[in-house]
């Protein structure tokens, strides 16, 4: 527009003071773990008094020295492609309940809300109450369907437990993306079909899901990368355990650096946490990158 | 109903049938929306009841605590004083609206500004400065939480609600320039150069026509930003011990197995979300295009 050569372009003004605060609040602490990783010091001692040991960290986490890193991977794989996948099939289930004239709209919109903007640490305090073997209410229930309790939190069922509340939460955001994805679908092809004799099973899958692929795609990306963020409600019910059945990475870093007091093998941790979550987000931006170019072509 | 109807198919004479087709079309579009309802109040349940829950255990004695089937009872407010006098919960709770708050107005600068800059000018890097934005906003905050640590202890300023203030900016922030770049896209581009004619400058031209167009909008940016910091836990959790504790991170008090003060960590769980959680269904339909946003684009 106006950039004449050799003057500031004005939009510094306007975007410069937010990249700055953005580089010294995201991008130097982490290049600040990746240095911290590099060096020998445990939580307490002080950060003068660090030795040198290079890459040492990291091949004792990717050689299998640190037993508990390869289950943490998979207990995290486990628990957030469940929770992605599930969440998003509730979540479609409910936007097509929704995808019709109610007269309670804004009483289902506001229950939906309810598990999206609730408090990660008091969600887990909520949720072990509920599981709790003696005074739960799941248990109430279940013992008298079936006679006998559950132990919810206990080694076999922790991890099961824990993902229904992290689906819990995420149901509620898939449902409410959807369902504004879903009202955004013009109507003139489902009404084709309609006439056509189509079942509705029929319209979800072969007019509706195609045309919000890029929607959906987002959205699941987006699922998952935020199922790698979950730690608040999971250290309030289970601290990572029964022994390291709910250890996600996030709680094998907590455990690591603050339990354990190995704040430089948590760092190199947290690199590789942040190095997966980096793969998923480039996922994001290309699938971002061509839903723009799609919505500018129409 | 059921006879009539096997009489009618009984003796199919053409208008008989007629009828019942048309009838069985009917019970059937009945039963169809009988379920529907089940399915969503099924769907409310699940999503209100855990909450529902917490607020009646919050309101119960000790005694009624051990019987989970006790659905009537003579409500205490005993657990609330409780929580306010031996777990400082109102201190904490200070802490957290004033970390929310200040976290919320920075971030609406900051970070509108920059989607100002996003939306209207153009320039090389552009693109590559909002995707790089949308990058950092994915950073696990497990990743974080220790370089902040050592960093915070370096600087010496742990146990401080600056701390939190800080390191609550990378989230805000990035979200704002989202937000804020599509609504203030939204505004004609016609309207800020009619007032640029009249003799304002770009900055007041920003503060007299796009702040005002863009208010709603910025509004539920704010209310996300401020519920954002009021909830986040793992920093509050590593960066402060006592003095700048937050009121999420007082759920740690109530870990143990055995021997939890459920009727008091209930009373501490619902009025740490009943404010947010009264806002967001009081400003709905601003929460959910918030909520969605990112993902949702058409939606307006």
């Amino acid at each position: 527009m106006n950039s004449s050569g050799s003057r500031i372009h004005p939009a510094v003004w306007y975007v410069g003071p937010a990249v700055i605060i953005l580089i010294l609040v995201g991008v130097v602490p982490i290049v600040f773990e990746l240095y911290a990783s590099l060096f020998s010091f445990n939580l307490g001692e002080l950060w003068q008094d660090r030795v040198y040991v290079g890459l040492r960290h990291y091949v004792d986490i990717l050689s299998g020295r640190d037993p508990e890193f390869y289950k943490s991977l998979f207990t995290t794989i486990i628990f957030t492609v469940a929770v992605t996948l599930v969440s998003f099939l509730l979540g479609l289930g409910a936007a097509v309940l929704l995808n019709r004239p109610l007269k309670a709209r804004s009483l289902i919109i506001a229950s939906l809300i309810v598990p999206s903007t609730i408090t990660p640490s008091v969600s887990g305090l909520i949720w072990k109450l509920m599981y709790n073997r003696q005074y739960g209410i799941l248990n109430y229930f279940f013992q008298r369907l079936f006679g006998k309790p559950v132990n919810w939190l206990g080694p076999d069922m922790a991890l099961f437990s824990v993902t229904l509340v992290s689906i819990w939460g995420a149901t509620a955001f898939m449902a409410l993306v959807l369902s504004a994805g879903m009202s955004s679908v013009p109507r003139e092809p489902i009404e084709a079909a309609m006439i056509d004799g189509a079942t509705g099973f029929q319209i979800l899958t072969q007019i509706t899901l195609p045309i919000m692929r890029r929607i959906v795609l987002v959205a699941l990306i987006l699922q998952q990368i935020s199922a790698l963020h979950v730690f608040g409600t999971i250290v309030v019910m289970t601290q990572g355990g029964p022994g390291s059945a709910t250890n996600l990475l996030g709680l094998h870093i907590y455990r690591t650096a603050f339990i354990t007091t190995w704040i430089d093998r948590g760092s190199a941790l947290g690199v590789i946490l942040a190095v997966i979550a980096f793969i998923f987000t480039m996922i994001l931006i290309r699938a971002m990158r061509k839903t723009m170019a799609e919505s500018s072509a129409f | 109903m059921k006879v009539g109807e096997y009489q009618l198919i009984a003796n199919p004479t053409l208008a008989n049938q007629g009828l019942t087709v048309a009838r069985r079309k009917k019970l059937r579009r009945r039963i169809h929306r009988i379920i529907i309802n089940i399915l969503i109040v099924i769907l409310v349940i699940f999503m209100l009841f855990p909450f529902l829950w917490t607020v009646l255990t919050s309101l119960k004695v000790r005694v009624d605590l051990y019987d989970p089937g006790k659905w009537f009872f003579r409500p205490t407010l005993e657990n609330y004083l409780k929580a306010i006098n031996y777990h400082r919960v109102l201190d904490y709770a200070w802490n957290s609206f004033v970390v929310a708050s200040v976290t919320t107005i920075i971030a609406l600068v900051v970070g509108s500004l920059a989607a100002y800059g996003l939306a209207r000018f153009d320039f090389r890097l552009k693109e590559k400065i909002a995707l790089g934005i949308l990058a950092l906003r994915m950073i696990p905050p497990l990743s974080l939480v220790l370089p902040y640590f050592l960093l915070g202890q370096i600087f010496r300023i742990l146990d401080t609600l600056t701390v939190l203030i800080i390191a609550y900016q990378l989230l805000t922030i990035t979200f704002t320039v989202w937000m804020m770049r599509g609504f203030i896209e939204a505004i004609p581009k016609e309207v800020e150069e009619a007032a640029l004619l009249d003799g304002c400058s770009r900055l007041g031209a920003l503060a007299r026509v796009v702040v005002p167009m863009a208010a709603p909008g910025m509004f539920a940016t704010g209310i996300l930003c401020f519920t954002y910091a009021w909830n986040e836990f793992p920093m509050a959790l590593f960066l402060t011990t006592f003095k700048a504790r937050t009121i999420p991170t007082t759920m740690m008090f109530f870990t143990a197995e055995r021997g939890v003060l459920w009727g008091e960590a209930s009373a501490v769980g619902v009025m740490a979300t009943l404010p947010i959680l009264i806002v967001s269904i009081v400003l709905q339909s601003h929460i959910v295009a918030g909520l969605t946003f990112g993902v949702v684009q058409s939606s307006d």
